[in-house]
């Protein structure tokens, strides 16, 4: 069974780049353009690993972010959050509540960024 | 639901509920013994010498004239620029008003956060600097309000301390709660700006924390500063109202109904019903120059048995 990866980034290139970049890489994805969609196709999906940009509109990542690790069942769900701007880093890497959480900011290398993805699963 | 958000809902109904208590409490309040002391702002031309309607010979024949604005405008320099202080106090004033001015930026602060919390909880828009006009505007308003207010208002109360603290003449009125309520205010800013400083410099994780108390939905503070900064702030909004630092509702009262009430005692009106309820309500308290077990009118119309 391929792992499932769950993309979710406002900008249209970024989710198909990533798509692809995660097919290729033999994983399983799902897209969703921001935090409320992604809230709904979670469940459904269940995803070993999220993506995650900040700045989208209807529920952001900071929003989307809190609100799954509030719940039981993924609070030590994998989550990459992908980001243009490094202001908010800190909220997601120092914490004793953020899971298993990564902050990379964007360009993103594929190469190191599968690594990455294969690092938080235990591949 | 998480622990803080359960804590969050119960401050505020505390609040709510102590608010609603202290307002109605003075609204229903015997009538005051009122200082007749001018100026009072809403006597129309006579506020600026400090005059009264009472000036004219004839004043019961003529329709009394008050002057709104102006009692607004004496209001609002009252409110925002404590102006009592700054005038008979100004050592005071000095931590007083930036503490005050804080505090008023800080109430803006949360209404903006309950704002942007609605906005994106019930009308699917982010607040960020990149959304439509009135998000933008919400998201830009927020940030100078939040820091420039917990910054005033910590350093007002810290201020107010020392001067508690050091203040020969007032060292004899403190109690420990004035110390209490200063330190908390001082600590619940200081830990809300570190907290926002590393953890949430744009509020957008306060924004999300409140939109989740509307929509009832739970929500996980990631970290232990942005915690114990919830968990303060709902402890002062607890706190304010059931301690003496809800003077405000006091002030109201104290400036409306005792210190620029001027209406006159006319036969038939409702401060000639509410004085008879006083005067037949009994004396109760003893003492050697009491007449205990009398009405209040009778102590006041009737002469002591040594007066006969």
């Amino acid at each position: 069974m391929p792992k499932k990866i769950l993309i979710i980034d406002d900008e249209e290139d970024m989710r198909i780049y990533l798509q692809v970049m995660f097919n290729k890489a033999g994983f399983e994805t799902a897209l969703a353009p921001n935090g409320e969609e992604a809230l709904e196709v979670i469940d459904d999906f269940t995803p070993d690993l999220v993506t995650l940009d900040i700045v989208m509109p209807k529920k952001s990542g900071i929003n989307f972010f809190s609100l799954i690790r509030a719940r039981e069942d993924m609070k030590d769900l994998p989550v990459i959050v992908l980001s243009g701007v490094s202001g908010n880093r800190d909220f997601f890497e120092d914490g004793d509540k953020i899971g298993p959480t990564l902050f990379l900011e964007k360009p993103i290398d594929p190469d190191s960024l599968i690594t990455k993805v294969n690092e938080l699963l235990g591949e | 639901m998480t622990g803080i958000q359960l804590f969050t809902y119960f401050a505020f109904l505390v609040a709510f509920i102590a608010i609603l208590r202290k307002v109605l409490r003075y609204a229903t309040a015997p009538e005051s013994m009122r200082w007749e002391l001018y100026p009072v702002p809403h006597e129309k031309g006579r506020a600026e010498y400090g005059g009264s309607y009472f000036e004219e010979l004839d004043w019961w024949t003529k329709e009394r004239e008050t002057d709104l604005f102006n009692e607004l405008k004496e209001m609002f320099s009252e409110i925002v620029f404590l102006k009592g202080i700054f005038h008979h106090n100004k050592k005071v004033w000095n931590s007083s008003f930036p503490f005050h001015f804080g505090l008023y930026m800080t109430i803006g602060w949360l209404v903006l956060l309950m704002t942007g919390g609605i906005l994106e909880a019930f009308f699917g828009m982010t607040v960020d600097s990149q959304g439509g006009f009135f998000s933008t505007a919400v998201y830009y308003l927020t940030i100078p309000l939040g820091f420039g207010g917990l910054a005033l208002a910590g350093l007002g109360a810290f201020g107010l301390f020392i001067w508690r603290s050091t203040d020969k003449t007032q060292k004899k009125f403190n109690a420990p709660i004035d110390f209490f309520n200063l330190i908390a205010f001082t600590v619940t800013a200081a830990v809300a700006l570190a907290a926002s400083i590393m953890y949430d410099p744009t509020f957008s994780f306060l924004r999300s924390y409140t939109g989740s108390l509307l929509t009832f939905s739970a929500i996980s503070s990631p970290n232990v500063l942005l915690t114990a900064e919830i968990i303060l702030l709902a402890f002062l909004t607890l706190l304010i109202p059931i301690t003496k630092m809800s003077h405000f509702v006091a002030k109201y009262f104290l400036y409306h109904s005792v210190r620029w009430n001027d209406q006159n005692n006319e036969r038939g009106s409702k401060i000639e019903k509410n004085i008879l309820e006083l005067l037949n309500k009994q004396v109760g308290w003893s003492a050697d120059h009491i007449r205990t077990g009398k009405t209040w009118g009778e102590v006041i119309t009737e002469p002591k048995n040594e007066e006969k």
